[in-house]
């Protein structure tokens, strides 16, 4: 497999390389002055009847994204964007009936009078009924015009992110592993692998910013702030040409603005963390802050009888968002995350801490009714650093990856037929690595790039019923000289009054690596970042979306096929023991993942939930890996290789106080490695090392993986505050899931085999918390 | 478009998806391969001016292994080829699955590319080595360490109590260094089986003691005392050459006095005497091939008296193999398990050429 085979365009360093990199520079200009002269013709049809505003939450104030707007008997429509704005441009004069709809809240109706003149009308969306006031009550929104061609989009409301109950600690991840295409590699860990990508293929956006590392505690938990999350979108395969940067997938999350009208808190304690978040009003607009920190530090030191282990973790972050005017808004968050761990064994120290910052700062626009533009600052800084001390021993490693960005976008709708998206991003990413002892660095890696993009995208309704998205990223990378094209089409065609087709291909890039130390997703030392360069080129996935959207007896249905094909796909090299290239630390290969996914979500009334069925694979080859007997590398199944997942989320009112939520999952096993026998060999030294003898990699699979899991909450009013105390168990029939087998070594004195035992993910696990909001 | 039409095709192929995925589902569990042939493999590490030896094993199934446990494989076809001079090995009549050759019939040289066949019954392996070129320690500064009690509480603050330099090594992949107390006496994994003979032997002797003559548990006493004097005379703080040393921390030495005082039984004392020394007698550490310099370090010092640092020019085979022994426990894809460089089997056939020197540690308060 040769890492060169990577179609992206490298730095010239010949004249074949340089004709290329013309042929790509003009296609790209040719397509520029396509976009250009599109907008120019589009910006003379341009009518000045407008319907745009921004949709609130009534209670709070809070803005509203992603909710749909249309107009009765029409196929005008529109969707809030990330900020809650919308437009229905070129809307003819006349009496027009405007519908604004969204989950949880009570549809809002109005008949709007049109002349020739833009029309602005802000809607302040109340929830549907109260009855007590921490019970949300979802309405069912059917017969609502979707207005999104991108297929493989799934959107989660805050209630919906707390519906699966999960060990301990609540935590969103838990609910998004549990949707169609998503895999988890174990009880133990919170990385998402999409459709065959790896966690470090996921863009995972916090207000904008990028989050390098998503998970406290060796990968048990997530840093996702579960109290202050307005919406969450997860975009799965085919995403529009807004986001690039990585292969797999988008994980978009967005945190509230902060309460516009009063003071708001929420918190709660579970045996793990306690959180709090507060946020209220301030000038004109709000402000939010919220913290989570662990305490088990009391815990572990009484249980060890010493402060010689201690272990915390926290998050912590602040947002002010303020409406400078009706068209100006202005959003400064900042995050700020840790872990940390510390033992002490008589002379020995050693100390592990990682953690990410970010802050962003986001101003939005709008020039006129029909043009919305939102820029960005953000930067994100991820640190990890291992210290072992002892007597005259220093080990220290250090990995630094720092990021600061500029994005910008400008969404214009000149007709109703289009809304045309134009975009940029300038990156700079710099990684820092280092390994040595006292004042000798062994390994020293200082590098840095930019990343550069510059986007399209339309919006465009062919007819009534088909519409496309069709759109062109391009990339530069500076570290190395690569650039790239990427471009997408998203495809949506009305079948009936809720039946959509819908398919999407797209080409994506990725520029930086994650080299994961881990055991089966369970971190054992920090992961390290490293950026391509000209020894590391970068990675490349298509892929290829198609499916099926409709409603069946008050439930979405949502069934998708899909494809992805990468090339450039990177395991870290464990033979590699001294380099300092990032190309030799590498393993390259290719990869390709395929398989459905079916969807079946009922989102109002009392009983909602969700199954979700993915059969699929996952499979690569990868230089070095998986060798014949000629030493070629065969294609293996990978470690995350699921064949079959069903996920089952219930949640269902018991009347005004009790709520019980439940979830249940069966997936065929996974994938490992057989062991077929071992040895011994005698250094020089007279140190005897064993080893192992290896079949095929991932050749044979651990039995099936089956959890019920269940939690019990209890609403009620104590003095003005809303009190909710919970009960969870995990794993309900303690069913034994395999996380891996492993050889013990035998008991030599007795002469006695070693023999083959299974280490089990989580037993069953019951667990209490509570949470309050006054 | 009526919806209840609709509404049934979507449930119509709902269901044959659903059907489709249960078969896919079901098959998709490929078994664990059984009664799989073992593999054989190599130990072997020529050096300059010393006899060849080959050892010969073959991996043993997981479910009849434990530590220390070998199968060497007798009867095999064993040749040495250098240029065109092709030796056959003769296994040694007391250590079955160990082929050797004299020096003088095969000389290992440096720079000398050796290949090695080695065949049994179906099975054959094939590898090959070249000798390093020697690399010549230059200087050594620090020859006496002495140690302090107090830099226990160091926490990393301590400087290195000395370093060496070498000249490059032009043919070496990497160099292995290895700290060696020498006057101290340990025995492998393989001992651990004869600590629990010693028990069981004791126990059938406090058993019979009294039901049968004394002249009857001679037998038994005498094992004992072979025993016995086999452990005292390998696992020790003594040298071959009968100079003896203590542990240079004031921890150690406790632990140390410590399993005489916990051990249940003779043989978990010997048990546990044999692994402090086995783990504490002998550090052994790599360096890159273009690093011509290392530290003595005080994790590698753990008694009183002489010290033989060896330094090993290494050749590809041994420092492949040396710096990825460890790898295949990460449970990663990507971890495909230590470097072998063995053809038709597995095991290190490696070479190296080696210089040493000593050092004297001691107590300095």
């Amino acid at each position: 497999m040769n890492p060169t085979a990577v179609p992206e365009v490298s730095a010239p360093r010949g004249k074949a390389e340089q004709l290329k990199l013309n042929r790509l520079r003009h296609r790209f200009l040719w397509w520029l002055m396509w976009v250009v002269g599109l907008w120019l013709s589009l910006a003379t049809m341009a009518k000045a009847a407008n319907i745009s505003g921004y949709i609130h939450d009534a209670s709070n104030g809070e803005s509203l994204p992603f909710v749909t707007i249309y107009l009765k008997g029409e196929s005008r429509g529109s969707i809030t964007n990330e900020a809650g704005y919308y437009v229905i441009p070129d809307v003819p004069a006349g009496t027009h009936e405007m519908v604004v709809s969204y989950i949880g809240f009570a549809t809002f109706t109005r008949d709007v009078v049109l002349i020739d003149t833009d029309v602005v009308i802000d809607v302040r969306l109340s929830l549907q009924a109260i009855e007590l006031r921490a019970t949300v009550i979802e309405a069912d929104a059917t017969d609502v015009v979707d207005f999104d061609p991108s297929p493989s989009r799934i959107s989660l409301r805050p209630a919906e992110l707390k519906a699966a109950p999960a060990a301990i600690e609540a935590d969103p991840i838990r609910t998004i592993q549990t949707l169609p295409g998503v895999a988890s590699l174990s009880d133990f860990s919170v990385g998402l692998y999409v459709r065959g990508g790896t966690p470090d293929q996921n863009l995972v956006l916090l207000d904008g910013s990028d989050v390098y590392n998503a998970s406290h505690l060796f990968g048990l938990f997530s840093t996702f702030p579960a109290d202050a999350t307005k919406s969450t979108e997860l975009l799965k395969g085919g995403y529009p040409a807004r986001h690039g940067g990585r292969l797999s997938s988008v994980l978009n999350v967005i945190t509230d603005e902060g309460n516009k009208e009063r003071l708001e808190g929420t918190g709660g304690a579970s045996l793990l963390a306690s959180r709090l978040t507060l946020q209220g009003p301030v000038a004109r607009g709000s402000w939010l802050v919220a913290g989570r920190r662990t305490h088990l530090d009391p815990l572990i030191a009484a249980a060890s009888g010493s402060n010689d282990l201690g272990y915390y973790f926290y998050d912590l972050q602040g947002k002010t968002h303020q409406v400078l005017s009706h068209d100006d808004q202005l959003t400064i968050a900042a995050y700020t995350g840790l872990d940390a761990l510390n033992l002490g064994v008589d002379d020995i120290d050693f100390e592990l801490e990682w953690g990410n910052r970010t802050i962003s700062s986001k101003w939005t626009h709008v020039f006129a009714s029909n043009l919305f533009g939102n820029f960005l600052f953000t930067g994100s800084r991820f640190k990890a650093q291992t210290l072992f001390k002892a007597e005259d021993t220093t080990l220290e490693e250090t990995n630094r990856l720092t990021d600061l960005s500029l994005k910008g976008d400008i969404n214009w709708l000149p007709t109703p037929d289009h809304s045309l998206e134009l975009g940029y991003l300038v990156k700079r990413m710099s990684m820092e690595y280092d390994f040595g002892e006292k004042e000798q660095n062994w390994v020293n890696i200082d590098t840095e790039g930019f990343h550069n993009a510059l986007y399209f995208q339309d919006n465009w309704s062919l007819s009534q019923r088909l519409r496309i998205q069709p759109g062109l990223r391009f990339n530069h990378f500076s570290n190395g000289g690569y650039t790239g094209l990427s471009p997408r089409l998203a495809i949506r065609y009305q079948l009936g009054l809720n039946t959509y087709l819908k398919a999407a291909s797209g080409v994506y890039h990725q520029y930086i690596f994650r080299l994961a130390r881990e055991f089966q997703g369970i971190s054992l030392l920090s992961n390290v970042w490293a950026l391509a360069d000209s020894t590391a080129d970068p990675s490349r996935s298509i892929h290829y979306v198609a499916g099926v959207e409709t409603k069946l007896a008050q439930m979405d249905v949502d069934v998708e096929v899909y494809y992805k094909d990468y090339v450039g796909l990177y395991e870290l090299n464990y033979d590699e023991q001294e380099s300092i290239e990032i190309g030799d630390i590498l393993r390259r290969g290719d990869g390709q993942a395929y398989g459905f996914d079916i969807l079946l979500r009922k989102r109002a009334g009392r009983q909602t939930g969700w199954i979700a069925l993915n059969t699929g694979l996952t499979e690569r080859t990868i230089d070095g890996l998986n060798l014949d007997a000629q030493d070629q590398p065969q294609t293996y199944r990978s470690k995350f290789d699921r064949r079959i997942t069903l996920h089952i989320i219930h949640s269902w009112r018991l009347g005004k106080h009790w709520t019980i939520n439940s979830r249940f999952t069966r997936a065929s096993g996974q994938p490992y490695t057989q062991v077929f026998g071992s040895g011994e060999v005698e250094l020089p030294s007279g140190l005897s090392w064993a080893f192992q003898e290896k079949g095929e990699l991932n050749g044979v699979r651990l039995p099936h993986y089956q959890r019920l899991d269940t939690s019990l909450a209890r609403r009620f009013l104590f003095v003005s505050w809303e009190m909710k105390v919970y009960l969870q168990v995990v794993n309900m029939r303690n069913h034994k899931n395999v996380f891996n087998y492993y050889w013990t070594d035998g008991k030599a004195r007795k002469r006695k085999p070693g023999t083959r035992k299974a280490l089990s993910m989580l037993p069953f696990l019951p667990s209490i918390g509570i949470d309050f909001s006054f | 478009m009526k919806r209840s039409r609709h509404t049934r095709a979507i449930a119509g192929h709902v269901s044959i998806l659903l059907l489709l995925i249960l078969l896919h589902g079901a098959c998709s569990k490929p078994s664990e391969v059984e009664d799989r042939p073992q593999t054989l493999y190599v130990e072997a590490f020529l050096s300059p001016g010393v006899d060849a030896e080959i050892r010969l094993q073959e991996t043993i199934p997981p479910e009849r292994y434990y530590e220390g446990l070998t199968i060497p494989v007798s009867n095999a076809h064993v040749t040495l080829r250098a240029d065109d001079h092709s030796v056959t090995l003769s296994e040694q009549g007391s250590e079955a699955g160990t082929y050797n050759v004299s020096h003088n019939i095969m000389p290992i040289e440096e720079g000398q590319t050796y290949h090695l066949t080695a065949t049994h019954g179906e099975r054959q392996l094939r590898a090959h080595t070249t000798v390093p070129l020697r690399a010549k320690v230059t200087r050594v500064d620090g020859d006496t360490l002495g140690y302090l009690q107090r830099y226990a509480d160091a926490f990393g603050d301590l400087l290195h109590p000395g370093q060496f330099f070498w000249d490059r090594s032009p043919s070496a992949a990497g160099y292995v260094i290895i700290v060696e107390a020498e006057w101290v006496s340990t025995l492998g994994a393989e001992a651990e089986p004869l600590t629990a003979d010693l028990d069981s032997v004791i126990a059938r002797r406090q058993r019979l003691d009294g039901l049968v003559s004394e002249d009857s548990l001679v037998v038994l006493d005498r094992r004992i005392g072979e025993l016995e004097a086999y452990f005292a005379r390998h696992i020790s703080l003594e040298g071959p050459d009968g100079r003896t040393a203590q542990w240079l921390r004031d921890r150690d030495q406790q632990d140390w006095d410590q399993i005489a005082e916990e051990a249940n039984s003779r043989g978990e004392f010997w048990r546990h005497q044999r692994d402090e020394l086995y783990w504490g007698r002998v550090v052994d550490y790599w360096i890159p091939a273009d690093s011509l310099r290392s530290d003595f370090w005080w994790f590698g010092v753990r008694f009183t008296g002489d010290y033989r640092i060896t330094l090993q020019a290494a050749d590809t085979n041994y420092f492949d193999y040396y710096t990825t022994a460890f790898n295949g426990q990460s449970g990663a894809d990507g971890d495909g398990g230590p470097i072998f460089h063995v053809d038709g089997g597995l095991g290190v056939f490696g070479s190296y050429s080696a210089e040493s020197f000593t050092l004297f540690a001691r107590r300095q308060d």
